[in-house]
């Protein structure tokens, strides 16, 4: 499995948040084998409908209750919150009583540390496919909140251009990743 | 997986822009309409007291109203911490201790003041006691139904503690409106029956939590 960092996720959610449809694809397409591989090591390979039942639920929490992720916290401690709560509630409702206690201590997967997800976000990495000002422009405009003019200005470029140019980018950066984790289904 | 599939198509369709204050935004617009239900009980059933003007100038009438008013800032604080996911406010556990402690001092200072026995008899009982605690969960009940129907739409994973939040919220926020209306100059008449009304509606939020907070 291609390993999706802490960063990648963290501007996929913010862009998001500002309603980029093809960011929060993306974004929901990697969550949802990140949940598949989460929820089977924890049910057993038998139960592969209640895995599916939680993938969906908790993309489904995600959807109506993003307005509760920080910004400025790491995106996947506040996922994989969710992700051990619908856990949690799902071997509260089964009677499973025993695995509770040990889930619940169970942190977040592997590679979804604190010191993990506390790292830098690495927006070069995710950008660097990108032209310079397009990567630029995505930055200023859709994660530090420049308007398109300022992002104009300092391109050197027109309004029309930045906008197309940021809208393609991300185009660009979603059927990356997508295509980066469609491998392992 | 094609429910997935489909759900994600849906979820994708129905994307919305979310404010950086999104959460708090919730939550104002959630309090002040239970804020202002609950004034206006104050104000035409209850009806303010009667010597406002003159309890203006006395120091216990706004410590009295500040107490509440404090909690219900920590409390509001707190609730902005158990809404998000994992969410566990530990500094205002802490920040409600100051408060009371502070109340208490006052109010033993007001105390030691007193010249009689019946002086010190009306500090603490007041002409209301009984009814106090109860004119609280009145007061707070619009506040409370506000906190709830805000993490109702937020993302707690206590709703034990998530609804004792929400009801020390709106139990300090009805008692800060009722204190408008309240007779007693007594501090300690307020350490012991304010709180008291303060500590039912928390009991009384905590169990609402544990049934109505589950997601």
């Amino acid at each position: 499995m291609t390993v999706v960092t802490e960063s990648e996720l963290k501007v996929l959610m913010l862009l998001s948040l500002d309603g980029d449809e093809a960011a929060y694809r993306c974004l929901l397409d990697v969550l949802r084998h990140l949940l598949v591989r989460y929820y089977a090591r924890r049910l057993g390979r038998s139960d592969t409908s209640d895995v599916d039942d939680l993938v969906q639920d908790t993309l489904l929490a995600l959807h109506q209750r993003r307005i509760t992720y920080d910004r400025e916290r790491p995106f996947t401690a506040w996922f994989f919150t969710i992700a051990r709560h619908k856990l949690v509630d799902h071997h509260r409702r089964t009677g499973n009583r025993g695995h509770v206690g040990l889930e619940a201590a169970g942190e977040m997967p592997d590679g979804y540390r604190e010191d993990a997800v506390s790292a830098q976000m690495d927006i070069q990495r995710l950008l660097a496919g990108l032209p310079a000002w397009q990567a630029e422009a995505i930055r200023q405009v859709r994660l530090d909140g420049s308007s398109i003019t300022e992002a104009a200005l300092h391109a050197g470029r027109s309004e029309s251009m930045v906008k197309v140019g940021i809208h393609r980018g991300i185009k660009a950066l979603a059927a990356r990743l997508r295509g980066d984790h469609g491998r392992d289904e | 997986m094609a429910g997935t599939n489909e759900l994600i198509d849906d979820l994708v369709r129905d994307l919305r822009p979310v404010h950086r204050h999104a959460l708090a935004w919730l939550l104002g617009r959630a309090l002040l309409p239970g804020l202002a239900l609950s004034t206006a009980f104050i104000l035409f059933v209850h009806g303010l007291r009667p010597d406002l003007g003159a309890a203006l100038f006395l120091p216990a009438f706004w410590v009295k109203s500040a107490y509440p008013l404090l909690l219900g800032l920590i409390g509001v604080g707190a609730l902005l911490v158990v809404a998000r996911p994992g969410g566990r406010p530990v500094g205002s556990a802490l920040q409600v201790a100051i408060v009371y402690a502070l109340l208490v001092g006052l109010a033993v200072l007001q105390l030691r003041q007193a010249t009689t026995p019946d002086e010190s008899h009306r500090l603490i009982m007041g002409i209301s006691a009984l009814y106090c605690p109860l004119i609280i969960l009145a007061t707070g009940a619009a506040p409370m139904a506000a906190t709830f129907w805000f993490l109702r739409r937020s993302a707690p994973t206590a709703p034990g503690l998530a609804g004792a939040i929400a009801g020390l919220s709106g139990g300090a926020l009805g008692a800060w409106i009722y204190s408008w209306g309240c007779i007693e100059n007594g501090l300690p008449f307020v350490a012991l029956w304010y709180t008291l009304g303060i500590v039912l509606c928390t009991t009384l939020g905590s169990i609402m939590g544990r049934l109505w907070l589950k997601w």
